[in-house]
């Protein structure tokens, strides 16, 4: 199994000079946790994770006013808050070497890049649903073959 | 082939736990120190929530909080980890099969399980990163139908 069988091809994507509130309306709507963060040139230049825009806002426990969070959502950019460079994996890789590179770098997600160019985001939960897959597809032939 | 590995051959035991009244300032150097991202808590010897680095990170004040310092240091000092930590917890039982305990990961949307024994005793966690570990140290290919 490889990275290509695994990824979610085709992912969104978001632009450093893109505010924090586009990135959490774009994760909401998609349902995603991580964006891979594209230039006007289209090159990768980063990822964004979810937890990235929690954290640029203000702590939910810490006292503060509504128009403060507002005032961030539109003040802060993608570019200023993801992570730069990331880590990427080609389409061709086996899937463990996903496993290993999440392990390594402890990250949840890797682009997927053909050459420059972007074509997929593949995810710790991704992986796991093939692992899952593949474990669930073992039992099935395992109980066929004592029957 | 992964169909008789089992919870218990994978998790990490013993387990680093924290109590409901630590701190979040002393909550984050436990994770630090023992280079993990999630810890159980617990409290008479029993489960009660986790709380994570994620959970912390998002607590925390922002860097671009208008806050002075000093108000920062006073609100962050009266956080206890009973009032960020997740209170519902997923949890599976030593001889679950792994796979078992993916498919809960991947319901719940989970990273990690506390390990808890039959009179209900954390006796380990299982995370996503155990289960790589396994799927990188059992090295299966493509050729073999594997991953």
């Amino acid at each position: 199994m490889n990275v290509s069988d695994i990824m979610t091809a085709k992912p969104a994507i978001i632009h450093p000079y893109n505010t924090l509130r586009k990135a959490l309306k774009t994760m909401e709507e998609i349902g995603c946790h991580h964006l891979p963060v594209v230039s006007s040139e289209k090159h990768l230049v980063g990822i964004l994770s979810d937890l990235d825009c929690r954290t640029a806002l203000h702590s939910p426990f810490i006292l503060h006013e509504g128009w403060q969070d507002e005032e961030l959502l539109d003040r802060v950019t993608v570019g200023s808050i993801m992570t730069a460079a990331p880590i990427v994996v080609e389409p061709n890789a086996a899937a463990d070497e996903v496993a290993r590179l999440m392990l390594t770098h402890q990250i949840h997600c890797l682009p997927v890049m053909l050459g420059e160019t972007l074509i997929g985001i593949v995810t710790a939960s991704d992986l796991l649903a093939a692992f899952v897959r593949l474990s669930q597809r073992e039992r099935y032939h395992n109980m066929v073959d004592k029957l | 082939m992964f169909d008789n590995v089992c919870v218990r051959d994978w998790m990490i035991c013993p387990v680093v736990s924290i109590t409901p009244d630590t701190s979040l300032a002393a909550a984050r150097r436990a994770l630090k120190d023992n280079v993990v991202r999630r810890l159980p808590v617990i409290a008479d010897g029993k489960l009660v929530g986790i709380i994570t680095s994620g959970d912390i990170r998002e607590a925390s004040p922002s860097d671009a909080t208008t806050l002075s310092i000093w108000e920062v240091n006073y609100l962050w000092g009266q956080l206890t980890v009973q009032g960020v930590m997740t209170g519902h917890v997923v949890t599976v039982h030593p001889e679950t099969s792994i796979l078992d305990a993916a498919e809960l990961m991947l319901e719940h949307k989970v990273s990690g399980l506390p390990v808890i024994d039959g009179e209900g005793y954390v006796v380990g966690i299982l995370t996503e990163s155990d289960i790589f570990r396994m799927l990188v140290r059992s090295r299966v290919r493509v050729s073999a139908g594997g991953l």
